[in-house]
């Protein structure tokens, strides 16, 4: 008896004087987490194995919600449409915010102005800026096709969300116009730690200033682009309520990303099985890349 | 003066027990309508539910006003985690997939205890035959008409066409839209709807002239690449395709965008239900007594019957409440103030006949229509079968697939659905 007292009385002392204090902190996040992600995460794959009769039947059906998905040209076309939208976005964040991230680093008077300026769009919500940009860029009264013809860019007002490439350019450059101000401003909070010393040492060398920035800012902002490229990308990937408000996945399907095909399957053909399959996929390619991302940004770390 | 208070103090709280009796009883019930959150309906709807509660003051009804956009997953999600409203207002092309995922109560044993077929046999039939599944009825229909196209009086008296006889065939219907359009000056002859969201309902009134439709009348096959379903697909798409008279850019064209264009006279016909008529005044007050309703021109006078009903979802606890507001919104003094104030046709055959309505010369087209109404599809998979028509439709209209192509690929993909 009086050995498990004081097994006890170890255990007790451990936990609230112990290195082990931090997982009681941390529990009620980590009770919190279980309840609002594992759980329905757990219940989407488990769903995903089913097919959902009615409201309360459903019947096992194994992996054939996994292989109608891998065999279907929708899932397919949706991939496509989403990798396309994710790689192109990511890319075009992370120029035009290395860009203007490296314009607000310059002293110049004004740029805590320019600053919170290009950081509205970022507070601006998905559906809000959907709704903006269905707008701006509507056939016949957007403001768009009258700035472009005026600045003699187009001769005539395009549709812009009505035809297929025209649709998926639309929803990219909406969507970078939202995003871009988080990619800038992590980039710029990243060149605000580069020693100014390593600056004047390349000047002093000779360097000029496309090599200062190759051989300076870039190697010094690795684990920044590293961090901020996988965020936008998972993002991006995941991205839902402004093509879908922009475009609904139209037309003819174009701007149908993985998300849009998954509201659908589940909120109007009802297919809870399937939907919860593709989301099961579209969670193990981003895990994956990921994972596969992380190593061979690292792998050179380890290297040096 | 002791005796006295304590007289006072026990009165009260005699009264507060009671209040608390009372309170007690008082059910409450959710009454979920997209309606209720838009102009003018939702007060209309507002008001009739006050009058209910004062007639009943034993019901509390709560008002969730969802937006027209979520109302299918907010009702689905709610419903399948067992929280779902007491009455729900559903489009008639939902309802059969809400049965088939057991989500909806059948609503026969309150038809019964209420006259049973004397009851059903007031309101149109093609609405009742619609939500009649398996024998049992899951909805009561609260407004409903059919669609019509509305045409610009004034710009067809501009292209040198008369206002009175308008177009009756397809052919007419091109002549008279060429007449119309003049690019140049960015008018166009007909607002098509082609949005993702709205695209097939807006379209089968041109099978239905063209004496087909989606489907055939038992729902085990579609029609859509039949002789006369590509036919009606060809002709819908070569007004923009082939013919030009249709403003750039329909597959991104909803039902707002289209009323606007309309509004704004850029178009001189777009297709729509009744409400259409309240929107465009609303839109433009200047074009009172310019506008006009015609039958869809073609070989059949028929066109898509449309309308929304009442519903008790299951897992709703208070069942007899419910069917409690649904009679009630739907008497047809109701029906008749939901007319005259929200612009939605009364679904009770007693309140059409009525002479406000029967009187109306503005409506002797919709009477027509609603007579040779077919109804939208009722079909449970009608969702996903509904996306290869529009696909079928965007890559005619985006001129990917020859209309034959489109129209054989989508009737191919739906008779899996169908198999499946």
């Amino acid at each position: 008896m009086n050995v498990k007292y004081d097994k006890f009385k170890n255990i007790k002392r451990n936990i609230f004087k112990g290195k082990n204090i931090g997982y009681l902190f941390v529990l009620p996040t980590i009770v919190f987490l279980l309840i609002i992600m594992i759980f329905p995460l757990g219940y989407a794959a488990y769903i995903s194995f089913f097919e959902v009769l009615t409201h309360m039947e459903k019947r096992f059906v194994g992996f054939a919600n996994y292989l109608n998905a891998l065999t279907s040209i929708s899932f397919w076309n949706s991939l496509y449409v989403t990798l396309f939208f994710t790689v192109i976005s990511v890319i075009i964040h992370m120029i035009i915010g290395f860009y203007l991230a490296s314009m607000l680093s310059t002293k110049v008077k004004g740029s805590n102005i320019f600053r919170f300026l290009l950081l509205i769009p970022w507070m601006v919500s998905q559906v809000v800026t959907g709704v903006i940009w269905r707008w701006i860029l509507n056939a016949q009264y957007g403001v768009g096709n009258d700035i472009l013809v005026n600045l003699g860019v187009i001769d005539k007002y395009l549709p812009w969300l009505a035809e297929t490439t025209l649709a998926k350019i639309s929803i990219i450059t909406a969507y970078s116009w939202q995003c871009l101000p988080f990619v800038m401003i992590m980039l710029y909070a990243g060149m605000q730690t580069i020693p100014v010393q390593q600056y004047e040492a390349a000047k002093i060398d000779g360097a000029s200033k496309f090599q200062r920035m190759i051989y300076v800012t870039i190697p010094n902002l690795k684990h920044v682009i590293l961090v901020t490229s996988l965020m936008d990308f998972i993002w991006a990937f995941r991205c839902f309520d402004l093509p879908q408000i922009m475009t609904n996945g139209g037309p003819y399907r174009s701007t149908e990303l993985l998300s849009i095909y998954i509201y659908k399957n589940t909120f109007e053909y009802f297919k809870f099985g399937y939907a919860s399959a593709v989301s099961i996929l579209m969670l193990l390619m981003v895990l994956t890349f990921s994972i596969l991302y992380t190593n061979k940004m690292l792998s050179g770390d380890l290297n040096e | 003066m002791k005796k006295l208070v304590l007289f006072m103090m026990l009165s009260m709280l005699i009264v507060m027990m009671m209040t608390t009796i009372v309170f007690g009883q008082t059910t409450t019930i959710r009454f979920q309508d997209w309606r209720l959150a838009e102009e003018p309906a939702g007060p209309c709807l507002e008001e009739i539910v006050k009058n209910f509660e004062d007639e009943y003051p034993n019901i509390k009804v709560e008002l969730d006003a969802v937006s027209v956009n979520d109302k299918i997953d907010k009702f689905v999600t709610q419903t399948r985690g067992g929280n779902p409203p007491d009455v729900v207002r559903i489009l008639t092309t939902d309802v059969p997939g809400f049965v088939d995922m057991g989500l909806l109560n059948p609503l026969d044993e309150f038809v019964e205890a209420n006259g049973g077929k004397e009851l059903t046999n007031q309101y149109n039939q093609f609405l009742i035959n619609a939500m009649t599944i398996n024998d049992k009825l899951y909805g009561l229909p609260h407004e409903g008409d059919a669609l019509v196209i509305y045409y610009n009086t004034e710009i067809f008296e501009d292209a040198g066409l008369d206002p009175d006889n308008p177009p009756e065939t397809w052919e007419e219907f091109i002549d008279a839209s060429k007449a119309i359009t003049n690019s140049a000056e960015n008018r166009w002859a007909f607002g098509m709807l082609a949005h993702p969201s709205i695209a097939n309902i807006w379209m089968q009134s041109w099978y239905l002239a063209n004496d087909s439709n989606f489907f055939n009348e038992d729902y085990t096959d579609t029609l859509i690449d039949s002789k006369k379903g590509i036919e009606a697909l060809k002709f819908y798409t070569e007004l923009y395709t082939k013919h030009g008279v249709i403003p750039p850019g329909p597959t991104d064209v909803d039902y707002s965008a289209a009323l606007n264009l309309f509004a704004e006279e850029r178009v001189a016909m777009i297709v729509g239900p009744y409400a259409t008529y309240g929107g465009i005044f609303n839109a433009n007050p200047s074009l009172e007594g310019k506008v006009k309703m015609m039958l869809f021109p073609g070989e059949v006078k028929a066109s898509s019957g449309r309308g929304t009903v009442f519903s008790i979802p299951y897992g709703s606890k208070n069942t007899e409440a419910a069917w409690k507001l649904i009679q009630y919104i739907n008497k047809s003094e109701n029906q008749m103030k939901f007319y005259k104030e929200a612009s939605m046709l009364p679904t009770k055959i007693e309140v059409f006949e009525r002479e406000e309505i029967k009187n109306n010369p503005e409506l002797d087209v919709m009477k027509e229509a609603i007579n040779n109404a077919v109804s939208y599809p009722i079909y449970k998979n009608w969702n996903e079968a509904n996306r290869h028509i529009v696909d079928a439709l965007h890559a005619s209209l985006l001129e990917i697939k020859t209309p034959e192509e489109a129209s054989v690929d989508a009737a191919n993909e739906i008779r899996k659905i169908m198999e499946e």
